[in-house]
C-alpha cells in the first residue's frame, strides 16, 4: 500500500487548511452575530422611544383633560400632576412632558371660549456641543 | 519485513480533522441560525411597531376606534384569519374622555409575544 504522503500531500497540510477553514467560518460567524444583535439592540432603543412618545402623550392628554375642567371652573392651577403650567400672554397655557432624556413633549393651549392645542410636538432640549477641535501634527 | 500499520499517521490525522470540523460546523451552523433567529425577531419586532403606529395614528386622525384584532402574513401584509401568521389585538378601556389603548403583537404559529405597546386617543381632539 503506498501512503498518500507519496502523492504529494505533506503531512500537517490538512490540519492547517482545516484550521484556516474553521477560522474563516468562525470569523463569518462571529460576524452575523455581532451584526444581528447590534440590529436588535438598534431595534429595542427605537421602539422603547416609541413607546416612551406615547406615554407622554398620555400624560399630555391626562392633563390636558384637567386643565379643561380648571378652566371651566375659572381656576387654573400652577401645576398638575408635577407638571408645571405656565401661563403667558394670559391666554397661552404651556406645559412640557419629559419623553427622554433631553426630549421633552411640549404642549401650548389657546384659551379662549374654549381650549385649542396649537402645540403639540416634541422639543429637544439638550445642549449639542460641537467638536471644534483639530489636531495637527507639529514636527 | 517491516509490516506498515493499517492507519498511517496521514489517515490518523485525516480522521482528527475530520472530527474536530464536524464538531466547529456543529457549533458555527448553531451560531449562525442564532443570528438569523435574532434577525427575524429584530425584523418582527419593527413591523409590529410600524404596524400598531399606524393603528394608532389612523385612530386619531378618524376619530374612530380600531379593530380588536388585525391579521397579518409572514411579510406582514394585511390577510384574513385563515393564512394570518401574525396577529396585533387591540384592548381598549374608556376613562373619561380618553380611550386607552393596549397593543399586543403575537406570532399565531410559535404563541411567541412580539411586541406589547400601550397609547391613548381623546375624542374629537384630532380634528
Amino acid at each position: 500500500m503506498t501512503p498518500l504522503k507519496n502523492k504529494g500531500v505533506t503531512p500537517g497540510i490538512i490540519s492547517f487548511l482545516c484550521i484556516l477553514l474553521v477560522f474563516v467560518l468562525a470569523s463569518l460567524a462571529a460576524i452575523a452575530l455581532l451584526s444581528a444583535r447590534q440590529t436588535h439592540l438598534t431595534v429595542e432603543k427605537s421602539l422603547e422611544n416609541q413607546q416612551a412618545y406615547y406615554t407622554a402623550d398620555l400624560k399630555a392628554l391626562e392633563i390636558y383633560e384637567k386643565v379643561e375642567i380648571a378652566y371651566a371652573q375659572g381656576n387654573l392651577p400652577d401645576a398638575i400632576d408635577n407638571t408645571a403650567l405656565t401661563l403667558s400672554d394670559e391666554s397661552i397655557l404651556s406645559y412640557n412632558i419629559p419623553v427622554r432624556q433631553d426630549t421633552n413633549l411640549n404642549v401650548s393651549l389657546l384659551l379662549e371660549n374654549s381650549i385649542t392645542p396649537i402645540n403639540w410636538s416634541l422639543e429637544y432640549t439638550g445642549s449639542w456641543k460641537p467638536d471644534e477641535t483639530l489636531n495637527v501634527l507639529i514636527p | 519485513m517491516k509490516r506498515e500499520h493499517p492507519l498511517s499517521p496521514f489517515y490518523i490525522e485525516f480522521i482528527l480533522n475530520l472530527l474536530f470540523f464536524a464538531i466547529a460546523c456543529c457549533i458555527l451552523v448553531y451560531v449562525f441560525a442564532y443570528a438569523d433567529a435574532l434577525n427575524q425577531k429584530s425584523q418582527n419586532q419593527q413591523c409590529a411597531a410600524i404596524e400598531i403606529q399606524t393603528i394608532i395614528e389612523t385612530a386619531k386622525a378618524n376619530s374612530a376606534l380600531p379593530q380588536d384584532t388585525y391579521y397579518y402574513t409572514q411579510d406582514w401584509q394585511i390577510c384574513s384569519k385563515d393564512s394570518a401568521v401574525f396577529v396585533i389585538t387591540v384592548q381598549t378601556q374608556f376613562k373619561n374622555t380618553i380611550t386607552h389603548f393596549s397593543f399586543a403583537a403575537e406570532n399565531l404559529q410559535t404563541h411567541e409575544s412580539i411586541w406589547t405597546m400601550t397609547a391613548a386617543m381623546k375624542a374629537g381632539f384630532y380634528s
